[in-house]
């Protein structure tokens, strides 16, 4: 409870700081205010992922359910996070570089992560209970599989005629230093409070099943 | 690999199934069911379908764990190296390929048990097999196919013997070489524990009986003691419950 | 050891005598590159239709392969065998590496002929590449394979998670495929990538087989 009041809070204020208060980027301009949207996303996203790898390592390792509710949980929001992170990246990079989508390492990650986690959740639709393990499996390899991803990402990039790199800047005033990790606390608590509603779905769809179950 | 010592108390020797509950999910198939197959003895399993044999037979295998309760093989987990080796089973499933033939088939879990191939030959005869050692496995009639899966299960001389429904399906002969097989396993001083719904099948060569009911034990006796009647009184009552 | 080879053994001449994996992966490959030709795609860019069409043929055929061991419960029969697991894991990855270099040669034969794919002057670091890459593929592919088999879900999940999982090595074979085809760049990292690649999902696969198949 205290999670969702305080990420009710913080969300709305940090939006409002990216939006308004923050200073205007001289070299970008208005648009470039989607950086408070698109990094604090990839960290909520990449924490969801962290805590979906962690919980199914216990699962595989215990085979206790709720571990298993917690990857898949978890797994959920941290993709709708990653999904934001992809629809922000266009947003960003149309008026900025020019082009919808650009092939930059990071970017490219994401993208294949968010299919990697795309079959993890579909697996846990189609194959039910049973696949608990199969989905566990999945999400480690998955997880461990990033540095890999990012790493041929970056190796490709070579080939290709390398667009404008967009790097935060290492020089970057105190105030947007200050928006952008405020704004990152409050995607954290964000990801927080939807993880435990999810959870708290999932551990009733558990209890009503056993209930059910024992007729 | 560590060694199993021969010369274990008799009461560490067979199969012992200790306060074991299997949950899936939240049905229980086995309820504090607690079971002990001595040393050379052979004991049937009864129950209706669905009363929880198949179970038993799977943990006693080390397939599948118990949700809770302890099973022994010859005092240690089922599971472990070493007492892989000493159980050997057939179930409703063949675990054959259907690909391969009979003698390709033993060669496979020759190699995997580290039996030489003399044993498959013997394996083969045994089992009235030879004839059809270069069939494949797929294109075998049920009752053969049967034969050679059990073929598989006592290829490296088990200690512990588990068969699920061994009878079912098999014609006149096949089940009296079946039984003449269970009971040369007994002479030899082997485990055998014969899940069955059938009575009569099992009465030539058990020697004692455990008859489940909705994943409990209902009745443990010799196997002499009951009679057919009794066991279809037993059934009766479960189905009305 | 010994099981290893008793396994690779078991599963070629299961294949040989079925003959159903290497047709059916070899005729969807083919079709990859037909619809590729004659779309109008030629010369080095086959090499990346090339490794596309090894990761979708091997996603069709590693299914199939764990299929063999649950009609009759076979994995059951291997489980209960004084075997560990981990030697099952590698026996199978062994025989399917066997089927998918068999495939890669077919593949790039057909390349060759339909798309005009360059043969550079490198052969023995491009048979690396070529080894490496379905090696890659499979060593994801097996644990994959049986992970979906025990879970009795629906094939369709193979591609939509092999493809993404295997994307790194994939960017790597093909990358590398198309500067040794193309002139004397070095693809030591890209080598060094799959190697990377492959170790970490052996080890994925060693550690995890024994896990996935125990009930």
């Amino acid at each position: 409870m205290l999670w969702t009041v305080l990420a009710a809070i913080a969300l709305p204020v940090g939006i409002v700081l990216a939006l308004v208060v923050a200073p205007v980027e001289a070299f970008q301009g208005e648009p470039y205010r989607i950086l408070y949207i698109h990094v604090p996303s990839v960290v909520a996203a990449y924490a969801g992922f962290t805590v979906a790898f962690v919980a199914s390592v216990l699962y595989l390792l215990r085979r206790a359910a709720r571990y298993d509710r917690l990857a898949g949980a978890s797994a959920e929001v941290g993709q709708v996070f990653l999904t934001l992170v992809l629809l922000t990246g266009p947003i960003w990079g149309k008026p900025v570089w020019g082009a919808w989508w650009t092939w930059d390492a990071r970017l490219t990650t994401a993208l294949i992560l968010w299919f990697i986690f795309a079959g993890y959740l579909m697996l846990r639709a189609w194959a039910g209970p049973a696949g608990a393990v199969a989905s566990a499996v999945v999400a480690v390899i998955g997880f461990l599989d990033i540095p890999l991803i990012h790493w041929s990402a970056v190796l490709l990039r070579t080939l290709h005629p390398r667009p404008a790199v967009f790097r935060p800047d290492p020089a970057m005033p105190g105030s947007m230093l200050a928006i952008l990790l405020f704004n990152m606390a409050a995607f954290l608590l964000t990801y927080l409070a939807l993880l435990r509603v999810r959870l708290a779905q999932e551990d009733q769809r558990a209890r009503l099943g056993a209930i059910e179950e024992a007729g | 690999m560590s060694h199993v010592s021969d010369g274990g108390r008799p009461a560490e020797r067979g199969l012992a199934l200790r306060g074991v509950w299997k949950l899936y999910g939240a049905t229980a198939a086995l309820r504090d069911v607690s079971l002990t197959a001595l040393a050379g003895h052979t004991l049937a399993l009864l129950g209706p379908n669905g009363a929880g044999k198949s179970t038993v037979l799977r943990i006693a295998s080390g397939l599948t764990r118990p949700t809770r309760g302890t099973v022994e093989v010859e005092g240690h987990h089922p599971g472990r190296d070493g007492i892989r080796r000493l159980i050997g089973f057939a179930g409703h499933r063949t675990f054959l390929y259907g690909a391969l033939t009979a003698e390709e088939n033993l060669r496979f879990y020759a190699d995997l048990y580290g039996i030489p191939a003399a044993g498959v030959d013997a394996a083969l005869e045994r089992f009235a097999l030879t004839a059809v050692r270069r069939r494949r496995a797929g294109e075998l009639s049920r009752g053969l196919a049967q034969r050679l899966s059990l073929a598989r299960a006592l290829l490296h001389d088990p200690r512990i013997v588990l068969l699920d429904e061994p009878f079912t399906g098999l014609d006149a002969s096949t089940a009296e070489a079946l039984g003449a097989a269970i009971r040369r396993l007994r002479e030899d001083g082997r485990t055998v524990v014969l899940a069955t719904h059938e009575w009569d099948a099992a009465r030539e060569v058990a020697d004692e009986a455990v008859v489940l009911l909705g994943g409990r034990v209902a009745l443990r006796t010799a196997a002499g003691a009951l009679a057919r009647s009794d066991l279809a009184g037993l059934y009766a009552g479960a189905a009305h419950r | 050891m010994r099981p290893l080879l008793a396994i690779l053994r078991k599963d070629l001449t299961v294949e040989g005598r079925s003959r159903d994996l290497i047709p059916a992966m070899t005729l969807v490959a083919l079709l990859l590159l037909a619809l590729s030709g004659s779309a109008g795609l030629r010369g080095l860019d086959g090499a990346v239709v090339v490794w596309l069409a090894v990761v979708v043929s091997s996603a069709l055929g590693l299914t199939r392969s764990f299929a063999a061991e649950v009609d009759q419960e076979q994995l059951h029969g291997l489980r209960l065998a004084p075997v560990d697991p981990a030697w099952i894991y590698l026996g199978k990855a062994a025989a399917n590496v066997v089927v998918v270099l068999a495939v890669e040669a077919l593949i790039l034969g057909a390349a060759v002929v339909f798309l005009d794919l360059p043969l550079g002057g490198r052969p023995a670091t491009l048979a690396v590449v070529l080894a490496l890459g379905a090696a890659a593929v499979v060593s994801a592919g097996t644990l994959l394979g049986a992970v979906l088999a025990v879970a009795k879900t629906r094939e369709a999940l193979m591609p939509l998670l092999l493809l993404p999982l295997t994307a790194p090595a994939v960017m790597a074979a093909s990358g590398g495929t198309v500067k040794l085809l193309e002139g004397g760049e070095p693809v030591t990292g890209e080598v060094l990538l799959l190697a990377a690649f492959l170790a970490l999902f052996i080890a994925a696969g060693l550690l995890m087989f024994e896990y996935v198949i125990e009930e």
